[in-house]
This record gives C-alpha cells, structure tokens and sequence, in this order.
C-alpha cells in the first residue's frame, strides 16, 4: 500500500453560491522514501494539497490516507497526534517561533512527542550547533530554515512536508537546505514532499506532481533523478 | 520550553502584563485590605463585647428599684439585669460628661487601661474615659471634680476606661466626635451626695434570644408599664456608629475591587487578543507541529492564570497586613487620632478573601481565553496564512441622513466602530468610569464641604456660641441667661418616632423659640425660621417613615414614655440629625416640658458664670472637630483621582494599542497611498475622543450615583445631597478628554515608524 494516497479530493472554498474550488477532484499516490515534488503556478492548489496531506486542513470531499489511516476522517485531537508523531513540516518563511532560541525551538518538540530526538543532536546534524543559543531573529534566512528543518527532524517523522521551504533563500542557502532534504529522504527513508512553483527543482524529483487550476494535470515518475546541485535558481 | 515562551513573550509586553498584575493585585489587595478591617474590627468587637459582657437590651425610665430588676430577671429570655443611674453632668474645664452611677458592674462592665478596675462600692472614686481622660491631661491619682444637677462632688481618678456602649460617641451639636469636650465615666452610686434623692433610670439587659426587642412585650408587663424606650444594640447611637462605618468600608471593598477586576479583564482582553493575533502564524506553526488545541489553550490561558494567580496572592497576603492595619490606625486605635475606640485589632484572614482571589483568577483567566477562543478554533492551514481583512458590511450608522456628507475619516471610524463592537465598549466603558470616578470624587469633597461649611455652619448655625446648660437648669434661669446674651433657646434631646401603628426609631429633635436666630431649610435648602405650632420632619426620616406635610406621627422623648402625637406641617432638610425639628410653643401646647440644654446666641460670648452653664463654645471651635472629616475626605478625592486617572490611562492606552495592532495593515496602506501621519493620527484620535466624549457624558450620572451610594452608606444620621456643580463638571469632562488626547498622542508616535514594506507583506 501506498504511504500516502489521495483520492477524488476536493476542497471548496466560498458561499455556496459561488465555490471556489481549491482542490478539484485529486488523485495520487506516493511511496515511501519518496522525494516529490508539487509543481504549480500561485493558486494552482498544491498548499492546499500539502496542507491536506499534513492534517492541517480537511477535503470537502474524498479522502486521505496516510500510512493506511484515513487522516480525512480524523477528529481535530487525532489530527494533532499524527501531526506530532508522523510529520515534519518546513515552512518558507521558516516560523520559528521568535521567543525562543535556535536549541528551544527544536526542544520545543520533546513537549510534543516524548520521544523526540535530542535538540542538540539535530542542530549538530543541521551544522547550526554553535547558533544554538541564538534567537531566529540573530540568524540569517537559511540559519533559521536549518534549525526549522532540525525542529522538524526532531520528532524523526515518516513523511516531512515543505511548503516553498527556499523560497525565501539565496541560491546558495537554497542549494543546502535542498541537499540536507534530498539526502534524509536517501539516506534516511524519509518522504518528503515539496511544494514549488520552480519548475527546475522536478529534475531532482523521484516524482513530480504538476497543478493547475486545482486539478492535476501530470504525474511524473523520474527514472534517473538529477543531483541537487544541477538544479538552477 | 511553551513556559520560556510564555516568560519571554511576558517580557516583550512587560508594560501590558504588568498593568494587569497590578490590576489584578489591587482588585484583591484592596478587597483583602478593606474586608480584612471590616472583619478585624468585628473579631476585636465581638471579643471586646464578650469581655465586656456588653448588654444586649437597653430599658429607659425612672424610679427603678431592686424590685424591677428582680422582675425582669424572672422573664425567659433575659439572663442578667443591672440597673444604673445615667446622669448628664460637667466636668472640670468647658466639659460635659455623661456619668454612670453603679451599685454593681457585670454587664457593659469598663474596660481597663489604666489604674484599678472599676469598684461600684468606692464612694471616691471616679473612672474616666481614658481618650477624654489624655485629651485633657488627667491621670490615675488626679482629683477631679465633677457637678452634678449643680452640686459639685470631688472625686479621684480611680482609672481611666472604655465603655463598649461608646466606641463612638459626639455632643449632640457635634458634626464629628470631639472628645477633648465630651466623655463618659462611671461612679458607685454612693459617690452620689447622701441627701439627693436619684433613682434609676436605667436597666440594662443580657437575652437569650436572638430578636432582643420581641421581649418588649413581657418587659412591659413586668415593668407595669413603667418604662420609656426599650431597645437593641441598633438603638444605640454610639454602636450603630460603628456599624454605619463598617458598611461603608464593605461597600467600598466591594466596589473598587470590582473596577479594578473590570480594568484587569479590559487589560487582558486587549493584550491578549493583539498578542494572539500578533502570534496568529505562531499559533499555525505549534499546531503544524503537533501541539495539540488543549495545550495550545493552556498555554494562552496561563498568562491570564499565572499573572492574576501572583497579583491575587500577593493582594491576599499583602492587602490583610498593610492596608487593614493603616485603616485601623486612622480610625480605631488608642491614639488621638482615632475615630473610634476598639481593642487593639488583629489580622484575620476571612474565606471571602480567598474567593475573591478565586473569582480575580477565574476572570481573568477567562478573559485570556475569550481573547484567543476564536483564532485557535480556526483550522491550522489557516492560521498560518495572514489574517484575512475584517469583513465589511454596511454599518448601521450608514443610515444616518448625513452619511454620505461624512469626511473619509468619520466613515472610516464609524465603520470601524460598528465592526469591532467590544473594543469600541471597552473604549467607551474605560472612560465612562474615569469620568465616573472625577465627578464622584470632586462632587464627595464638595458636597461634603458645602454641607458642613455653607449649608450647616453658615445658613443653619450662623456664626455665634453655644452656652450648654446642666440638665438641671431651671427654666427661668435659661430664660434670663437668654435675655442677657441676646439668645434664642434650644432643646435637644433623643426620642422615639413612628407613624400611628408603625416602627418605632430612635431619633432626634430640636425645639427652637421660633426667635430666628436658630434656623433650619426647607426641601430646597432654602433658609426659614420655624414660627407658632411648625413641625418639620427632615426630608430622610420623613422617607424613612412614609409621611409627609399633613401626616400625623407619634413621638415620644427618651425620658419620657408618654407617646405624643403631632401634625407634621413641613418637611425640611439638615445635613446631621435626621428627626424632628419645632418650636416651643408646640411643644408646650402638646403638654410638654420646655427644657432647655443650650442657647445659641449672635452675640460674641467668651465665658459665662452661672453654676448652670457648663461650657460656651464659639463656632469655631465646632468647626475644628471637621478638620478629620475633611483630610479624609481629602484622602478620599486623591484615591479616586489617582484611580480615575490609572483606569483611564490603562484602558485608553491598551485600546490604542489594539486598535493600532488592528490598523497595520490598513495604516500602512493609507501612509503608501501619501497620507501623512499627522492625517493619521488625527484618524485614531477622532475615534478616541468620541468614545472619550460618550463616555465622559454617560459617566456623569453613574459617578452621582457612586456618590450617593457613598452618602447613603455614610448612615441614616446623614442627609448629603449627591450633586456636581458644573465648575466639577467641566473639570472631571476636561481631566477626561485631556487624558484621551495626551494617552492617544504617545501611542501614535508609532504611525510614525510604521514600517510599510513588513507590514504590507504581512510579516510579523
């Protein structure tokens, strides 16, 4: 079975007399240890899809399966628990949060799952050991992306979900934080899905999802992934 | 890590979080500190009365033997009768004492400071008053004269004493206690000159039921109706006194621990709810991560929990050990400065301490929970997205006829009125009880002035003396000592009042010649002269009593058991002493005794001799005894004024804050598309002022309000009326709109750094 599958999903936004259709009757799968990539101009659906997949938002219609739970059908406190113990998710403006330093965000996650891998061990795999007690506003654009992948890495997540995880970054802090992605999903069987409107980013794709107008109008299995750093920005 | 968010998140809105610690400390602090005296002084009353095996009935009469004690004593419900001779007397210098002439002391028994206790067969001894005794240098050992009905009896200050009877206690002319000129003291009966023939007035009782005054019945029966007044511990002036004091302090724990509670819940609702929307991707991305909805809420709710959990805790402990203490050095304890006379007061912590700091903590906490309840019911993917602009529907101002002549930023403001209802009330409430708080303060001092200055010393007395008689005094004798002083007669004594059927009262009359020199006012405050057969009862004892011009009522002095019945035909108004007020010849024509205790005389009098006046006193001598009563109420103004002006800074500051969180976005976009930022802030001020003008108009007759039930709560001796001059008026309006001018120009300063660029990309 699949890891993660969507079936017919939809999601409508708007007064009842004038839908608007974010997700209009998707259908897709993905594997474990996957590195996918969904592909889409602004309002093509894909956050929504991402949001969907990572249990923070709900389908008017269909269903979501994730490792074999229908997430679609979960209660709001379920939802939490599986966000806690299966995903990770990477933001493009990073949302650490500001009151805490670089170590208290990733520690932050040991308050969410007991199990949770230790905070300092992640920085260190992330490099930002030495920035550990610095706030994210002391750290630049890629530092803070490192240490939100570190949060995210923490709770040692099956599928970790990146929502334009370098759209806020330089080329070469985007190089980096595409490489340390790529490599957890080879080297450690980790999914991970992200949510780009680069187009460039589908050579290093095991699998490329394209959107548009909330439908999906390609998917595309990679035979021969390209290495992240033939990637243009 | 959620705690260090918290402590951190504290020390970025430090101002905020402190406003509502100390809110919330003064709610309780003032609660505890006001509540922890009332129930210490009643702890140290209620062990002071059982030491003193205070009475619980008092029977007015005369010629009381042994044989009506023995009489009473046989009653179910009575478990102990003393008699005992009240005698009011003179003491050495312009003194009058009321003398108490004893064959025994087991209940009302003095309670002993200094000297030895009190022996009702020492036939030299006398036991004074111990704060009459320091006010005029007496001692244990000093011989000391007292007159008695003219005969002077020289006795030895055996001890000095308090009377539980008197906690309280003031010459009946007296507007506040003077106790340099009046005291009490207890003598044996065989003090008394061997030859005069003095019988008991008085029997003092001890029940076994809880409705003393239901055994007038049987007393009466028992007595053959020989008796004048029987009554409780509510019929006694210098008790009740006591109690009126007690209420007011309730009342006013009561009351600012409410305002203060109202500021702390305004505070949080408004820190809160800019914070959480501030947080709103923060909140988005805990969610993201797993942090479920209950921790989330716990989270945002422990702000409001932790900080009124210490300012609560603190209040109860802090409140109890120095505000109740500093009250019960102002007013009760043994120096001079004390009001009443009490045992030392102890500290107690009554359960209505704790579940007021209960309720402090429950509001707030759910105050916390109001302000963030809405955005954490939104769903994740949504709330990491920016928040999307407020939806605008047309507003019900839109239906005003001069709509569409409104300038941009009238629209623009009613709209954002109509749309954020709650911090528009927050806005319009904060001012409303600023405003409130000004008229009731500026109106308490001016009332309270312009009743004892310009109502009762000026209009009322006049400038002139008082030459107190001995109750002795023949009446001739008064007439003549009238005559030479160019006087007018007063008669003063306490009597019962009641409507034909009705409850009895204990009250008060004043029988004036009807000369003019003795005055009182109408309903208007306007200044007559009672003339022929006048019967006026005062404005608040004929409320009390359901009467007015043309009723009849019954009355009857305290030394006289015979119930007369008059006509009122007058209803008139006097500051202190709510009772009757006539002249001598209705009095005299009901078949009454003209005895006169006092005149009061234009004249410039120094001294007197006559073995018949005890003391002359000019005016301004009465006018010393409200220097207390006007520092405390000065006291008074400057806590309310400090009060009104902490709520409005607070409250204003706070909604400038939230409205100016609300407005970024909006703001930024109106400074890109060229407004200047003096436009800008001229935009928040209008809103501002007009809450500030809504509330300073509606909170006038709330603080007329505040004030009366300030007034009322002084006691029923009281009738102080509750208005505000319009030179008041206009200062508490213009504190109040310069408050909201002053507090609206600092915020603003923020338009200034606006930064557009982050704001307009909704980064936070």
């Amino acid at each position: 079975m699949s890891q993660v599958e969507f079936r017919d999903v939809v999601k409508v936004y708007g007064p009842e007399d004038n839908l608007q259709y974010a997700v209009n009757h998707v259908s897709f799968q993905i594997e474990q240890g996957e590195f996918v990539i969904i592909l889409g101009q602004s309002g093509a659906g894909k956050s929504t899809v991402l949001d969907m997949l990572g249990g923070l938002d709900q389908p008017t219609e269909g269903t979501v399966f994730v490792a074999g739970q229908e997430i679609s059908a979960m209660s709001d406190n379920e939802l939490s628990q599986f966000r806690a113990g299966r995903i990770g998710f990477i933001f493009q403006f990073y949302n650490l949060l500001p009151g805490l330093t670089a170590y208290e965000n990733v520690a932050l996650t040991k308050d969410i799952v007991k199990s949770a891998l230790g905070a300092q061990e992640m920085l260190a795999a992330v490099g930002l050991l030495a920035y550990k007690d610095k706030f994210p506003a002391q750290l630049s654009g890629g530092e803070q992306q490192r240490v939100s992948i570190a949060r995210a890495l923490s709770k040692d997540p099956q599928i970790i979900l990146g929502d334009e995880p370098t759209g806020a970054l330089d080329s070469q802090n985007g190089v980096e934080v595409l490489t340390l992605l790529h490599s957890l999903c080879k080297e450690q069987g980790k999914t991970v899905v992200l949510v780009t409107h680069n187009t460039d980013f589908a050579k290093c794709a095991d699998r490329v999802i394209r959107m548009k107008n909330g439908r999906v109008i390609e998917v595309h299995t990679n035979s021969s992934p390209a290495p992240v750093a033939e990637v243009e920005w | 890590m959620m705690y260090r968010k918290m402590l951190r998140d504290l020390r970025s809105h430090l101002g905020q979080f402190i406003t509502i610690l100390i809110m919330a400390f003064l709610a309780v602090f003032l609660y505890a500190g006001l509540i922890g005296e009332v129930a210490g002084v009643e702890a140290a009353r209620q062990t002071y009365h059982t030491q003193t095996n205070l009475a619980d009935g008092w029977v007015y009469g005369s010629g009381y033997d042994a044989e009506a004690e023995v009489s009473l004593l046989s009653l179910d419900g009575i478990s102990e009768a003393q008699m005992r001779l009240e005698l009011l007397s003179s003491g050495e210098g312009e003194t009058n004492l009321f003398l108490y002439f004893q064959d025994s002391s087991r209940i009302s028994m003095p309670y002993l400071f200094d000297g030895v206790a009190f022996d009702p067969s020492d036939a030299s001894g006398i036991w004074l008053n111990k704060r009459f005794a320091d006010e005029n240098g007496i001692g244990v050992g000093d011989s000391y004269t007292v007159t008695v009905d003219g005969t002077a009896i020289p006795l030895t200050v055996a001890g000095l004493v308090w009377s539980p009877e008197y906690e309280h206690y003031k010459w009946e002319t007296d507007v506040e206690a003077d106790y340099k000129h009046v005291g009490y003291g207890f003598c044996s009966v065989k003090a008394l000159p061997e030859d005069a023939a003095y019988s008991y007035n008085q029997i003092v009782l001890k029940t076994t039921v809880p409705d003393v005054l239901s055994l007038e019945g049987s007393i009466s029966t028992a007595l053959g109706g020989e008796y004048h007044v029987f009554t409780d511990r509510s019929g006694v002036k210098n008790i009740t006194a006591l109690d009126d004091e007690i209420n007011q302090h309730r009342v006013m724990g009561g009351f600012f621990s409410l305002l203060f509670l109202l500021i702390a819940l305004l505070t949080i609702v408004t820190t809160m709810r800019r914070m959480v929307n501030n947080q709103r991707t923060q909140i988005g991305t805990m969610k993201a991560l797993g942090v479920n909805n209950k921790k989330i809420y716990w989270h945002y709710l422990s702000y409001g929990f932790f900080l009124s959990l210490i300012g609560a805790a603190a209040g109860i402990l802090l409140g109890p050990i120095t505000l109740a203490p500093m009250l019960f050095d102002m007013k009760y304890f043994i120096d001079t400065s004390a009001e009443y006379m009490l045992p030392p007061i102890s500290v107690v912590y009554p359960p209505s301490f704790f579940v007021m700091g209960a309720v402090v903590v429950i509001f707030c906490t759910l105050a916390s929970w109001l302000s963030c309840r809405r955005l954490l019911q939104i769903i994740p993917a949504e709330t990491l997205r920016p928040a999307p602009p407020k939806t605008a529907k047309p507003s019900i101002w839109e239906k005003l006829p001069f709509w569409n002549r409104l300038g941009f930023s009238s629209r623009y403001n009613l709209r954002d009125m109509g749309r954020n209802r709650l911090r528009t009330f927050m806005g319009f409430t904060g001012t409303l009880c600023c405003m409130a708080l000004l008229v009731c303060g500026f109106a308490t001092k001016e009332n309270f002035e312009s009743a004892i200055y310009d109502w009762y010393l000026r209009d009322i007395l006049g400038d002139g003396t008082f030459i107190t008689f001995e109750a002795s005094v023949p009446l001739e004798e008064a007439e003549r000592i009238r005559t030479d002083v160019d006087g007018e007669l007063v008669m003063s004594d306490t009597i019962e009042i009641r409507v034909p059927g009705g409850e009895k009262y204990s009250s008060h009359i004043n029988v004036f010649e009807g000369l003019g020199l003795c005055n009182t006012t109408n309903v208007d405050l306007q200044v007559f002269t009672l003339t022929g057969t006048d019967f006026a009862v005062t404005a608040k004892m004929a409320k009390t009593l359901g009467v007015e011009a043309g009723d009849p009522i019954e009355w009857h002095q305290y030394s006289s058991g015979e119930w007369v019945t008059s006509t009122v035909t007058v209803i008139n108004r006097m500051p202190f002493e709510q009772g009757i007020t006539t002249t001598r010849q209705a009095v005299e024509e009901a078949g009454l005794t003209f005895s006169p205790t006092r005149i009061y005389t234009r004249e410039a009098v120094d001294d007197y001799e006559s073995e018949f006046v005890t003391s002359v006193r000019p005016m301004e001598s009465f006018e010393d005894t409200f220097q207390d009563m006007m520092g405390l109420l000065n006291l008074v103004l400057g806590f309310l004024l400090v009060l009104a002006l902490l709520l409005s800074v607070v409250v204003l500051y706070s909604l400038g804050l939230l409205t100016f969180a609300e407005w970024r976005k909006e703001m930024s976009t109106l400074k890109v598309l060229g407004f200047k930022t003096r436009q800008l802030r001229g935009l928040l001020l209008r809103q501002n002022l007009w809450l500030s003008l809504a509330g300073a108009v509606c909170g006038t007759p709330l603080g007329l309000k505040l004030l009366q039930v300030i007034c009322d709560s002084q006691g029923d001796a009281y009738d102080v009326p509750a208005t505000c001059s319009l030179f008041n008026f206009f200062l508490s309006f213009a504190i109040t709109i310069g408050v909201s001018v002053v507090v609206n120009y600092f915020f603003s300063n923020r338009i200034r750094d606006l930064d557009m660029v982050s704001e307009l990309k909704g980064l936070e």
